[in-house]
């Protein structure tokens, strides 16, 4: 049998290599074909949002982005609101998710029995399924009315006469419902990169720190986390990129309006939620270019986080002294 | 022999089927726009479909914008839409010579709202409506409130505006009021169907605005009739331009189109705050829109037949879904409009 091969492999050289050669450039060819298909997406949808924008980036220049007051009817349009409305909404999520989350999987990996942690960890995972206009409907028939009931006026009565930020009417759609609705779709997506993270920590390194005298506490936090901290900072940026472009939910909850913030109980739109709820109805060419012009902002921004979020885990790799 | 006589019954009858189709017309009609009208189509596409077996209407209803602009991208046999379309976009169809507006179907929009002990059905002026909209008046015993409802003891709870928080035709129809019925309106917010709204919070569609509604007491905001009923939502009467408080019920909606005074010859028009004494003032209409000149001869034919029973024997329909009876003074110049539709140079319509 050997031998055979051998004498094929001595009788055909030419031909093999030929074909490899061959078999080679078409791979490559087709790799290369791949690539340029996702990089024409990219550019195509950059373009797309250029040309659709640029009626609008003419009338209102970069002004656009720093500029309050959007009034269909009169047609000045500035985008301010919404780009603060997104991270206020983003951010509000991420706080409240990734607390939660962390210590969710944490719990999950390092707490619950073994034979526990994987059905548990797949009900939550079950949670990333449910489609976001589900989300929705529950947010706005569910967890609206809840917050308006309870927390609204808990936070009102307690924090509302010293921070202006908790001083508004207790009316459950708003950035505080956007918020708890984002924040619980977000949830299966950190605690399963977390998880995913978490498990990565070595066995010996756990039992050595316990074997020194450590604590749970220490040896997860002082020792175990260290190891994985690029993950999970991974995780959380991931997450953040779903919080910034999270759409149909975030337009169900958030009530609608187009003058900047003035507390966590207001109504308001995010640049992603603004597009979705105008976009069926948009009465002009400008305030259809305007909304394209919103965005192309998202889309910026998504880039910016990303590369942003890049280079700290490039950085923190660095400091660890091992590659993402 | 017996083979020969056969090909030529196969013939015979496949040359009647022929004609039977020419005849009968046969295919699917595409249409897409206002959802508003989306029951009643879905009704109509049904019922017509019972008695022509061989057409299938497909309304796609993905809003009243989106109707306009497949309508203008041509991709649809109709298109249907709660406003008429605007002069720039008539421009892109090739001008006011090429595209006719034909009303199929008018509806209310109601000022509904949740006042706990408040079991009355309260009464508003314009003045009102607009007051409390603008964001000046604030209270529910507000004096002006309490002129419109004489003997109802209203609670001292603040007014919370509910109003869409998407682009919607149901907005264009409430702002197109109160642009004309209070100055200080039209200067400071104007009409579309999305506004810079002084005051008040976004609900998404007519379920988020009735679900604020229901959950705040104080919440006061416009929803269709229809939507307002089945979710038995109280709703007022309002004060018409002949100072009678009028009930949104679909037939004072026929009268107020029966009360125009004149109907533009486009059919563009507006049957907001008309003067008839039973015209409840807050309506509007949904129109099907269609090209004048029918270039694909056999959909001509179809659409502007279906169109023309619609707004004839399919107006009977309409009533139990909470539409208005197309009043007569509109039906006729309907189809008056019809048929000016034209297929290979004739009129798609004979009959």
């Amino acid at each position: 049998m050997t031998s055979a091969t051998a004498e094929l492999r001595a009788a055909t050289p030419q031909r093999k290599t030929g074909r490899i050669g061959r078999a080679d450039r078409i791979f490559r060819a087709l790799i290369m074909a791949m690539v340029s298909v996702v990089l024409a997406i990219f550019t195509g949808v950059l373009v797309v949002l250029i040309v659709g924008a640029w009626p609008a980036m003419k009338r209102f220049g970069p002004g656009f982005i720093v500029h309050t007051g959007w009034d269909p009817v009169h047609l000045v349009f500035g985008a301010l609101p919404f780009l603060i409305g997104t991270i206020i909404v983003a951010v509000g999520a991420m706080i409240l998710a990734c607390g939660v989350g962390l210590l969710t999987a944490v719990c999950i990996t390092e707490l619950l029995p073994a034979w526990l942690q994987a059905p548990v960890a797949y009900l939550i995972e079950l949670l990333a399924f449910i489609p976001s206009v589900v989300y929705g409907l529950f947010g706005l028939l569910v967890v609206a009315p809840l917050l308006q009931n309870t927390v609204e006026i808990w936070l009102l009565e307690h924090l509302g006469s010293r921070f202006a930020f908790f001083n508004g009417s207790p009316y459950g759609v708003g950035y505080l419902s956007a918020i708890a609705i984002l924040a619980i779709m977000l949830l299966p997506l950190i605690v399963s990169l977390s998880r995913e993270a978490l498990l990565l920590i070595p066995r010996e390194l756990k039992e050595s720190a316990y074997a020194l005298g450590a604590t749970r506490w220490e040896a997860i936090w002082g020792v175990g986390f260290p190891f994985v901290r690029n993950g999970i900072v991974g995780a959380f940026i991931i997450s953040l990129g779903r919080a910034l472009g999270e759409t149909i939910a975030v337009a169900m909850t958030i009530g609608g309006g187009f003058r900047l913030p003035r507390n966590i109980m207001d109504q308001g739109y995010t640049l992603a939620s603004v597009i979705a709820n105008e976009f069926n109805e948009v009465s002009s060419e400008t305030y259809l270019s305007a909304l394209i012009y919103c965005g192309l902002i998202l889309f910026a921004l998504t880039v910016v986080v990303n590369i942003f979020a890049y280079v700290i885990v490039r950085r923190l790799a660095g400091i660890r002294g091992f590659s993402a | 022999m017996t083979r020969k006589m056969n090909s030529a019954i196969c013939s015979l009858a496949l040359c009647v089927s022929c004609v039977g189709l020419a005849s009968a017309q046969s295919g699917a009609l595409t249409g897409a726009g206002s959802t508003f009208v989306n029951p009643l189509m879905s009704k109509w596409s049904k019922e017509y479909h019972t008695l022509h077996p061989n057409i299938e209407i497909n309304y796609q209803s993905i809003g009243s914008g989106g109707g306009r602009q497949q309508f203008l991208a041509k991709t649809v046999a109709f298109g249907a839409s709660d406003a008429p379309l605007t002069d720039e976009q008539l421009a892109q169809a090739g001008g006011v010579a090429n595209v006719v507006h034909i009303p199929v179907t008018q509806g209310s929009v109601v000022i509904a709202y949740n006042l706990q002990g408040v079991s009355k059905q309260l009464r508003f002026s314009p003045e009102t409506i607009a007051g409390m909209f603008l964001g000046t008046i604030k209270l529910w015993n507000d004096p002006k409130i309490a002129a419109d409802n004489p003997g109802v003891s209203l609670p001292t709870k603040p007014v919370l505006i509910v109003h869409r928080s998407e682009g919607s035709g149901t907005t264009d129809i409430f702002t197109d009021y109160l642009t004309k019925v209070s100055a200080e309106w039209k200067s400071k917010v104007g009409r579309g169907s999305s506004v810079q709204w002084p005051t008040g919070i976004g609900g998404q569609g007519n379920e988020g605005v009735a679900n604020s509604i229901r959950n705040t007491v104080g919440g006061i905001g416009y929803i269709e009739l229809a939507y307002a009923r089945q979710n038995k939502i109280p709703y007022g009467s309002v004060k018409n331009r002949s100072g009678n408080y009028i009930d949104p019920d679909p037939k004072n909606v026929t009268n107020a189109a029966a009360s125009l005074k004149e109907i533009p010859a486009d059919l563009r028009f507006s049957i907001t705050d008309q003067a008839g004494p039973q015209a409840y003032p807050i309506a509007g209409s949904t129109w099907v829109l269609l090209y004048k000149t029918q270039t694909d001869v056999g959909q001509g034919n179809m659409v502007t037949a279906f169109v023309q029973w619609a707004i004839t024997d399919g107006q009977k329909y309409a009533t139990d879904l909470d539409y208005a009876v197309l009043a007569k003074n509109l039906a006729q110049k309907a189809e008056a409009a019809l048929r000016t539709v034209t297929c290979g140079g004739k009129p798609c319509l004979h009959k």
